[in-house]
């Protein structure tokens, strides 16, 4: 009977209900295109980041960062290994090590850097979440546009290294700075060309920012890579890193401003609606009352009705923000990341603040409700 | 057996006092047909409220079986209402979004006892003349009609007590006397029935009736 009350009142009042489905509906839909078309944007930048290569480099503590800006021979190397073994560190906010052995090589005529290169793949890694460096081919040599320049060589070709034929696996694009001149070759080929087996001197690795800002993650870095590793530096660059945390902060806040402006508006119309809905049912709480129901039981009457048309709301609202957030995003963003749909993930977090957004807004309409004098209305005529 | 001892009740609005109920007495065993009737403003709705633990009185006391409805928890009150209370109002209050037979059944539910409902409303249709209208929502049935959905809701269930406020003043005679008699009924079947009217006609009707002025009763009950 508590129930059929319920359905009946919202059966009778459809405009109303409707109303109160709509303004429900219409925060969860943008609240789902907020946080989706938010969290896709992130993704998508972060994969243009990520696709402008490492933002972290890691060095022996004692070892000059000029040295190896400028691949001196003061460079101090180091085991290969400790790359695996940050690796294996979730704590660290870096992701995506390589391992690089690099030194000042004359090729022919030409000054280049000769770069061993071995990336440490991760256990998840799909093809949108690629390692930032891809294997080189045992045997080929992958060159900068710099370096392919001055030996006058191109893919399918071939290079000669401390007399050691390598075939050029391809040119990378001109990047206008010291990795134009690299000739990369797998690690361990570079390794025992000189000599250095199991040696390296610097390890490449990407930042990944976790919703926090970039001077937060940097502090947070450093003093894991102090706890974890001692004896070695992480060196960021600053403009990778902080273009990926300006786009998220960028972001985020028009996404909560416009968020809370939506819930403001839902809320009021619930209230307003509720207030008038307990005016226009004083009768029914008064002869209620006089039937020896107490103030809980209609009470409850409002709220779980409340609770019934947000749980809808929630429900279409969304599913309808899901795929408006993949109609309209999709087609621009400028990376695609992972197929975008409804995240059912996402949904009980959905539910949970459409019924918060409801309890709240149903809280003034109860306050007058309760106070409510029944002989009051009982006895008018 | 319903009881006020010295009842007294005084609303204040502004710097006026309205004595509702100046230490009101009476007594309604089960089988009376009680007759309250006065002016306007005389506290006939309050006497109804305060016995039917709406409205506690400022002093005096409000017993049933013995014991002060007032000195209850609200707990204990509601399940009075619920159990022993059926009123009836002049203006129905029907709910108006349920169909008269759920606004029946309602009585039956909230008391627990929806099992056996459904025999019960029927047979209480059957005696007010509403079985056919009830699929009906009140807003389809004529005042008569609404008038005796809201009798049979509050006869549901069988109370102790039918507290009844002008249940005829809105009525035409032939829908009056249908409820009129309904109530007699009851009382004869040993319910306690209190009615305030001002219809002089059902005055005589009652086993006793009590004059109130100025919320004193002025005359003795007849049957009290």
């Amino acid at each position: 009977m508590f129930l059929r009350l319920i359905l009946n009142q919202m059966r009778h009042k459809w405009g109303v209900t409707l109303l109160l489905v709509l303004a429900m509906t219409a925060l969860v839909t943008l609240y789902v295109y907020l946080v989706n078309s938010a969290g896709f944007s992130n993704r998508s930048m972060e994969l243009i980041m990520k696709n402008m290569g490492h933002n972290l480099i890691i060095l022996p503590e004692a070892a000059d960062p000029g040295d190896f800006h400028l691949c001196t021979e003061r460079q101090i190397p180091f085991p290969d290994e400790v790359a695996a073994r940050m690796a294996d560190r979730q704590e660290l906010a870096s992701k995506y090590y390589a391992s690089v052995l690099q030194t000042r090589e004359k090729i022919g005529d030409a000054q280049v850097v000769l770069t061993g290169i071995a990336p440490v793949h991760r256990g998840d890694e799909t093809a949108e979440k690629a390692h930032l460096v891809a294997d080189v081919p045992a045997g080929h040599a992958r060159l900068g546009a710099g370096a392919a320049r001055l030996l006058r060589a191109a893919p399918g070709g071939e290079v000669t290294v401390r007399g050691k034929v390598f075939r050029i696996e391809k040119v990378l694009p001109v990047l206008g700075e010291l990795d134009d001149s690299r000739v990369y070759i797998p690690l361990g080929e570079c390794q025992e060309l000189l000599g250095m087996p199991g040696k390296i001197n610097a390890i490449l690795s990407f930042l990944c920012l976790h919703g926090t800002t970039q001077e937060g993650m940097d502090r947070y870095q450093q003093e894991k890579m102090g706890r974890l590793f001692p004896g070695y530096q992480a060196i960021s660059k600053l403009r990778i890193a902080q273009g990926r945390s300006l786009a998220r902060v960028t972001t985020s806040r028009y996404l909560y401003c416009l968020l809370a402006l939506v819930t403001c508006i839902t809320v009021i119309v619930i209230t307003v609606t509720g207030l008038q809905e307990v005016a226009e049912r004083r009768q029914e709480t008064g002869i209620l009352l006089a039937m020896g129901t107490g103030y809980p039981y209609i009470v409850g009457l409002y709220v779980l009705k409340m609770l019934v048309l947000a749980g809808v709301a929630a429900l279409v609202g969304f599913v309808g923000g899901s795929l408006l957030a993949k109609a309209l995003l999709a087609p621009v963003l400028a990376v695609n990341t992972q197929a975008m749909g409804v995240v059912w993930a996402q949904f009980p977090g959905v539910l949970g603040l459409a019924v918060l957004v409801a309890v709240a807004a149903t809280a003034l309409p109860m306050l007058k409700l309760v106070r409510t004098d029944p002989n009051l209305v009982l006895t008018e005529e | 057996m319903l009881e006020l001892c010295g009842a007294t009740k005084v609303y204040r609005k502004g710097s006026r006092t309205i004595r509702a109920a100046d230490g009101l007495s009476l007594t309604v065993k089960p089988g009376d047909f009680l007759v309250i009737h006065g002016p306007s403003g005389s506290g006939k709705s309050t006497l109804l409220l305060m016995a039917g633990g709406m409205l506690p009185p400022d002093s005096g006391q409000v017993r049933f079986g013995g014991e002060d409805l007032y000195r209850w928890g609200p707990a204990r009150r509601n399940r009075y209402r619920r159990e022993q209370v059926g009123f009836v109002f002049q203006r129905f209050f029907l709910i108006p979004h349920i169909t008269v037979y759920d606004n029946i059944r309602l009585r039956y539910s909230l008391r627990g006892a929806a099992a056996g409902a459904a025999e019960g409303i029927a047979a209480l249709a059957g005696r007010l003349g509403i079985a056919e209208r009830l699929g009906h929502y009140p807003g389809e049935l004529s005042v008569g009609e609404q008038q005796r959905a809201a009798v049979a809701r509050a006869l549901a269930g069988a109370p102790g007590v039918v507290l009844a406020d002008e249940p005829t003043g809105n009525l035409d005679p032939d829908n009056a006397a249908i409820i009129i008699d309904c109530l007699r009924e009851e009382a004869r079947q040993g319910r306690s029935v209190v009615m305030v009217t001002h219809n002089p006609a059902f005055i005589a009707m009652g086993t006793g009736e009590v004059h109130l002025v100025a919320g004193r009763a002025v005359e003795p009950a007849k049957g009290a």
